[in-house]
């Protein structure tokens, strides 16, 4: 069955993505995909689609779209974000089937800054390299997602015909401790930058977008002479350029550059920070390798777990609130 | 703060990469560590390994901590550093026509002022380098090559252009580089080729290997147009 979206509004960097397209960095290709990936995977997981199904990654500037034709099931995971069904709120995170003539809005809520719509269907959109992912800055793939736009969804089915309600937004809400491991190029910093760095809190600057994040705070300045050639850059990477505020490299980082990189932000930590706000503060902790790698496996089992709690809570919001006589489920995850 | 450092060396990177250095200075010796050093990973079955990113003096080797940790990968790196050398890099020579005519070199009568040589002399220069592609970078399909001759090595302009055409020749310092999407850039444009380092409708859309060589030779105005017309 075919089902047609039509984009009343979208905000800027609003765009199609998906796990992304590694392995490309070597011919300066960076892996894009999805800014919050647990978030994205569980948005998938609610509608039982394969893991990787490209899905609509929601900016702060937010969407409204009307289905046009046919119907299809949707669901919504990521940041706090406020989503209403033809005026009636939606719990912060959940499934639901959108049917011709229903209009759905979503807003950013008290936190984060990305949420994930995902459907139950393929979205027709460009592939480039095995990956749906937008690549906003080369337009090699597609385009970021604009008013007007017609979004026809492939094969929608509509496996969840009343609304469900798919937990309390977690277990990632913004922290405000992110970890990293120091390095690659702490040798380009005095002893005393590197504990001001981990002393002072930073705030999340207005230059943040799907390619980094640049942080105020105590200004690191570089020591050494910078003489370094240019060298492959990663997720996470906290790069310090002249200005000396560090920049998050996110997932349509560069794939090269010579600037040096004071730490990086541990795998399991990155969709946290990708969640915080211009104006959010964070404070950096410092870990080990081996610890990194440990959370990161934890993290996973974590993450698994909330799946199949998912499923077992995958109870109908009518049916919920018949049991607990809540008066409304629109406030939950707010609590 | 900097202290001598023993090459090659392995830093890891948060819980996702160890990036193994060959030195601080870009050359051609380091290049070739950096080449045979990406080829024998790569050729190797390096469990839970990601990729491999070469640029002109180090290596990112990514991994998934799911499947392994830093200390195997780096222990499975270790042998490829300490085996002795047999391993030969595939490369591929590469003739490339490029069209210096006037309408297609903005930058070569500002760069023949600045380097006080003709633009004949230059188009000499540029074409008799021998290049090798170092690493890529900035942008998908942007193939960094090495070689630029001495005479016309020129550090990048002050002001970036806007929206540089693909296909665009440029140079600036050792490097030259052809564009593969309008990009702005600082670099001095002295041709247009009708070659295409990014082919969008292949499998492997990224003609150039790391490691590969280039030549680049002179096309008249005549054909250049002849040949984008076919395309």
């Amino acid at each position: 069955m075919l089902a047609k979206l039509n984009i009343k509004q979208a905000g800027p960097s609003v765009s199609v993505q998906d796990a992304g397209r590694p392995g490309h960095l070597r011919y300066g290709v960076t892996r894009s995909g999805a800014m919050d990936r647990a978030a994205f995977t569980i948005a998938n997981a609610a509608l039982n689609n394969p893991t990787s199904n490209p899905a609509i990654e929601i900016s702060l500037g937010g969407i409204t779209l009307e289905c046009t034709e046919g119907s299809v099931s949707l669901a919504i995971v990521g940041g706090s974000f406020t989503s209403q069904l033809n005026e009636k709120t939606l719990p912060i995170w959940s499934a639901f089937t959108i049917h011709t003539g229903d209009t759905l809005k979503i807003k950013p809520g008290v936190w984060g800054s990305w949420c994930y719509l995902a459907v139950a269907g393929l979205i027709e959109s460009p592939s480039w390299l095995d990956s749906y992912s937008v690549h906003l800055n080369s337009g090699l793939c597609g385009r970021p997602i604009l008013q007007h736009d017609v979004i026809s969804i492939q094969n929608a089915t509509t496996n969840t015909n009343e609304l469900i309600s798919l937990g309390e937004p977690g277990p990632w809400p913004v922290q405000n401790e992110i970890r990293v491991v120091v390095g690659p190029q702490e040798r380009y910093f005095e002893v005393v930058t590197l504990e001001n760095f981990f002393n002072h809190e930073y705030s999340v600057s207005a230059e943040y977008d799907r390619m980094g994040m640049r942080l105020s705070g105590c200004t690191l300045p570089i020591a050494a002479a910078l003489d370094m050639p240019s060298e492959p850059i990663s997720r996470g990477s906290l790069q310090v350029p002249g200005h000396g505020d560090p920049i998050c490299l996110m997932a349509d980082h560069h794939t090269a550059g010579g600037y040096p990189k004071i730490a990086t932000v541990i795998s399991a930590d990155q969709d946290t920070l990708a969640q915080h706000r211009t104006g959010d503060s964070i404070r950096f902790a410092s870990v080990s390798t081996a610890q990194a790698i440990r959370i990161a496996r934890d993290r996973a089992v974590q993450l698994e777990r909330a799946l199949e709690r998912m499923e077992l809570c995958k109870v109908s919001v009518t049916q919920r609130l018949w049991s607990n006589n809540l008066i409304s489920g629109a406030t939950r995850g707010e609590e | 703060m900097q202290q001598q450092q023993a090459y090659p060396n392995l830093r890891p990177i948060a819980d996702t990469g160890v990036l193994v250095e060959f030195g601080n200075v870009a050359n051609d010796e380091v290049h070739q560590l950096v080449l045979d050093f990406d080829s024998a990973v790569r050729k190797a079955n390096v469990n839970g390994l990601i990729e491999c990113v070469p640029t002109s003096t180090c290596v990112l080797v990514s991994y998934d901590p799911l499947q392994t940790d830093c200390d195997r990968v780096c222990e499975q790196l270790e042998q490829f550093l300490s085996a002795e050398h047999v391993d030969t890099v595939d490369s591929t020579h590469w003739d490339i026509p490029v069209c210096y005519a006037e309408s297609m070199a903005p930058d070569l009568d500002q760069l023949s002022d600045r380097l006080g040589l003709s633009a004949h002399d230059i188009v000499e220069h540029h074409s008799a380098g021998r290049y090798k592609i170092i690493m890529y970078g900035f942008a998908p399909g942007y193939a960094y090559m090495g070689g630029v001759p001495e005479q016309i090595r020129t550090p990048r302009k002050t002001a970036p252009v806007m929206n540089v055409p693909p296909q665009t020749v440029m140079i600036a310092g050792p490097q030259c580089l052809i564009t593969t999407l309008p990009m702005p850039t600082g670099w001095w444009r002295i041709g247009m080729t009708t070659f295409k380092p990014l082919q969008m409708d292949k499998n492997n859309p990224f003609i150039f290997n790391v490691g590969d060589s280039v030549e680049f030779v002179p096309m008249n105005e005549t054909d250049f147009l002849k040949q984008t017309r076919q395309h």
